[in-house]
């Protein structure tokens, strides 16, 4: 009897004791897609902490970055911008654990990378070489197609809009590709996952001159809301996601993205990132 | 009739050629005149026609030069909307290519074919049309030094290797630095020829010391003309545009009906003379046929019976029924004729007592009979005398002396044969002509006539009538008094041998 009496307490005060999280991100795609790709996550978190988790899809970042600021949020899936960005506004923001995906050349990596690559046929074989030729980046509001490959003409002391005869902007990366295989351009920046995708495409038509340091992926944060132990808590039931999960094949089905499920870092993981922010644009050149 | 009223030929023919030539000349200049009206209603139609082919084809060159100004316009409005742009000035700034292929995408169309921008290096920093292939050089285009000096460049020079009309613009950043340069070209292609036309009888061709191009590709143009267009000097030599007909199928069709018609009337006209000529000729020379009988006659050619004879010919030859009245009314003209010189011959040659051939007669027949011995012919002759005709002329009166004159001569007629001629050759006094006779028979027909007179019984005088006769036959180199001798010798001697009887002398 006692131990009837017990169970059922017990039971009681874990009723009592659940919780509801607001779980908000960034619209990365249409809200529909983001929503059917975050859902089996969000059934995951509940199922496995026993709170329940309620999916958010703001506006847009600027919501994000404000309804957590705000406080209004309780988990929110936010880019390497923003977390970089947030972090500095509110130190008291917890990080929890950072997206793991496949990358291309298959490795399982919480970063990507930006590369500098050059045609073979134009017989550049490094930076130096390409002096005096057309360059090409992706977008100045681009992290590894112009923030990081500036921070690597940095490291080399390289003024690009001198160095290189003309620079061009194309928005994407793939048009980086395209003007490359043009021959309108010798030498551009672009993302790993783009230059994987050009071999699978076009085959060794590139040499990859530099390589970026590691860009960190998207990271979860918490905010003051849920205590350090809720935190802990729930990233490592993030961590614990395993590969062939629903979770990770509704990014794939809905996003295109090949999860690989979390990883928890270092905070200092992203320090590097914050060095894009001196990355000087165009109109301070 | 005298010789000024005598007919000739002479005459005839010249009446006969003035007929001909007057209604020739009548029905020419009537002929003339409608073909002159038919010819200047023809041109006048003709002319209509063509200033409103003229006028047609005026209106479509104006159309064609207006669309050609549209071009220009949408190429120059275009690249003004473009350097107006801030983007696009940011974009040049900082060669943003995406950002100006999205821009230009929203302006190529039909009327343009390709955007550039450019900057002040002359890099292309982006071209519409093909999104990836920039950052090529083209500062050394007549084009873009142009628009680099002058501000503006309008005309036709080479872009990316092609033709085109092309306008490029100098982009200035706030309205004063300039930052780079917008060209917006329309390739000269078929397409464009073909649109500048579409819709009109007219063609287009364009010509370069690089290429030709036409709406037509087989046929020239006609009446070809160069569009105004106010293009700047290019770096094409001899670029021009020339607008004008392949052909003047509408106005062609127009001038192969009028030639037709010429040819047509002209063609009727010969034929129509021809043909009045020779049924004047026909016609004239019937009437000329009958004229000429008529002269013919007149001059004694022809006696009445030819006359008619030819005339009746006529009738029953196949012609034109007015020449056909006109010879039958000749014909019953020359019958009546014939019959009234038919009557007055037997009157002047008839005794009219007896009804027998008067001396005038009987001396004619004698001297043909005469004529007609030298070939060969013979006769003979047979005076005759009613004895004591004075007698019964005392005793019963002169009327009963007719009688039985009249009487004797209708018996004597009886016994003689056609070919034979009895007349009376003066008073009581006959001659019988027996031509093809000889002696012989002269005198047994001498010999019935007397025996017939004298059995012979008077109505109206009861005396037996007797006669002398005297034969005589021709002899060679007889003349009409040598024989008529013999034969009244004959009858002399008949006459003194006691009367009612019959004598020769040979």
């Amino acid at each position: 009897m006692p131990l009837k009496l017990f169970v059922a307490s017990f039971l009681l005060f874990t009723t009592l004791s659940a919780k509801e999280y607001i779980f908000a991100t960034y619209p990365s795609n249409t809200p529909s897609k983001v929503i059917e790709a975050l859902t089996p996550l969000m059934e995951y978190l509940s199922a496995q902490s026993g709170d329940t988790f309620k999916l958010v899809v703001t506006k847009d970042y600027e919501e994000l970055t404000k309804r957590i600021e705000e406080k209004s949020v309780d988990f929110a899936w936010v880019n390497t911008k923003n977390f970089v960005l947030l972090k500095g506004k509110i130190p008291s923001l917890r990080y929890l654990v950072t997206y793991l995906e496949h990358s291309k050349s298959g490795k399982i990596t919480p970063y990507y990378q930006s590369f500098i690559v050059a045609l073979k046929d134009a017989n550049i074989t490094s930076l130096e070489d390409a002096k005096g030729k057309h360059f090409a980046f992706t977008d100045k509001e681009s992290t590894s197609g112009y923030a990081y490959p500036m921070m690597i003409f940095e490291e080399r002391h390289i003024n690009p809009y001198t160095f290189f005869q003309k620079v061009f902007f194309l928005k994407k990366h793939d048009k980086v590709i395209e003007a490359l295989m043009t021959h309108s351009i010798e030498v551009g920046a672009i993302s790993d996952g783009t230059y994987y995708n050009a071999l699978e495409k076009y085959g060794e038509h590139f040499t990859i001159l530099e390589t970026s340091q590691p860009i960190p992926l998207d990271a979860i944060v918490a905010s003051e809301n849920v205590s350090q132990e809720e935190s802990q808590r729930i990233a490592h039931l993030l961590e614990a996601i395993p590969l062939d999960s629903p979770s990770n094949k509704a990014f794939k089905e809905h996003l295109g993205w090949a999860s690989a499920g979390f990883v928890k870092k270092d905070e200092r993981f992203y320090e590097t990132f914050k060095r894009t922010f001196k990355v000087p644009l165009y109109e301070a050149l | 009739m005298s010789a000024s009223t005598k007919p000739s030929n002479e005459p005839l023919k010249y009446h006969y050629m003035k007929l001909y030539s007057k209604i020739l000349f009548l029905t020419i200049t009537q002929l003339a005149a409608i073909f002159l009206f038919g010819v200047y209603q023809i041109q006048s139609l003709y002319l209509t026609q063509k200033t409103a082919f003229d006028q047609k084809n005026l209106i479509q060159s104006d159309m064609i030069q207006k669309r050609f100004e549209e071009k220009l316009e949408a190429l120059q409005k275009t690249a003004q909307i473009l350097t107006n742009s801030q983007e696009v000035i940011t974009g040049i700034i900082s060669n943003d290519t995406d950002m100006l292929y999205n821009w230009s995408k929203l302006f190529l169309s039909s009327s343009i074919d390709k955007i550039h921008f450019i900057d002040l290096d002359g890099t292309i920093i982006n071209r519409g049309e093909s999104e990836f292939r920039f950052a090529d050089d083209v500062s050394k285009r007549f084009y873009v030094q142009q628009a680099l000096q002058n501000d503006t460049f309008l005309g036709i020079d080479l872009v990316d290797g092609e033709e085109c009309l092309v306008y490029a613009k100098r982009v200035k950043q706030y309205g004063q630095k300039p930052i780079g340069i917008i060209s917006v070209a329309l390739i000269i292609d078929d397409a464009l020829l073909a649109s500048m036309v579409q819709g009109t009888m007219m063609n287009i061709a364009y010509h370069s010391e690089h290429q030709t191009l036409a709406t037509t590709k087989d046929q020239g143009l006609i009446n070809a003309a160069s569009l105004h267009v106010m293009l700047q000097a290019g770096s094409i030599k001899e670029a021009s545009f020339n607008i004008g007909l392949t052909s003047e199928e509408e106005l062609s069709a127009l001038k192969e009906a009028r030639t037709n018609f010429f040819i047509g009337i002209g063609f009727a006209l010969i034929i129509l003379v021809l043909a009045l000529h020779f049924i004047l000729l026909k016609h004239l020379r019937e009437y000329k046929a009958l004229a000429q009988v008529l002269i013919d006659f007149y001059e004694d050619r022809l006696d009445i019976k030819e006359v008619m004879s030819t005339i009746k010919q006529t009738t029953k030859e196949r012609t034109t029924p007015e020449v056909k009245k006109i010879a039958e009314a000749l014909f019953n003209m020359s019958q009546k004729v014939a019959d009234t010189q038919n009557a007055l011959e037997l009157l002047s040659s008839t005794d009219q007592l007896t009804n027998l051939s008067n001396r005038r007669k009987l001396e004619e027949y004698l001297e043909q009979k005469l004529k007609e011995s030298d070939r060969g012919g013979f006769f003979c002759v047979v005076m005759i005398d009613i004895d004591r005709f004075k007698t019964i002329n005392d005793t019963y009166g002169h009327e009963i002396g007719d009688h039985v004159l009249i009487h004797i001569a209708h018996l004597m007629r009886e016994s003689i044969r056609t070919s034979d001629l009895l007349g009376r050759w003066g008073g009581e006094e006959f001659l019988l002509i027996l031509p093809q006779t000889n002696l012989e028979g002269a005198l047994i027909m001498a010999e019935q006539i007397r025996a017939k007179v004298y059995h012979f019984t008077f109505e109206h005088y009861p005396q037996r009538v007797t006669m002398s006769l005297g034969v005589a036959q021709f002899h060679k180199d007889d003349t009409p008094n040598s024989i008529l001798r013999r034969a009244d010798n004959a009858l002399y001697r008949a006459k003194n041998d006691g009367r009612n009887r019959v004598e020769y002398e040979d």
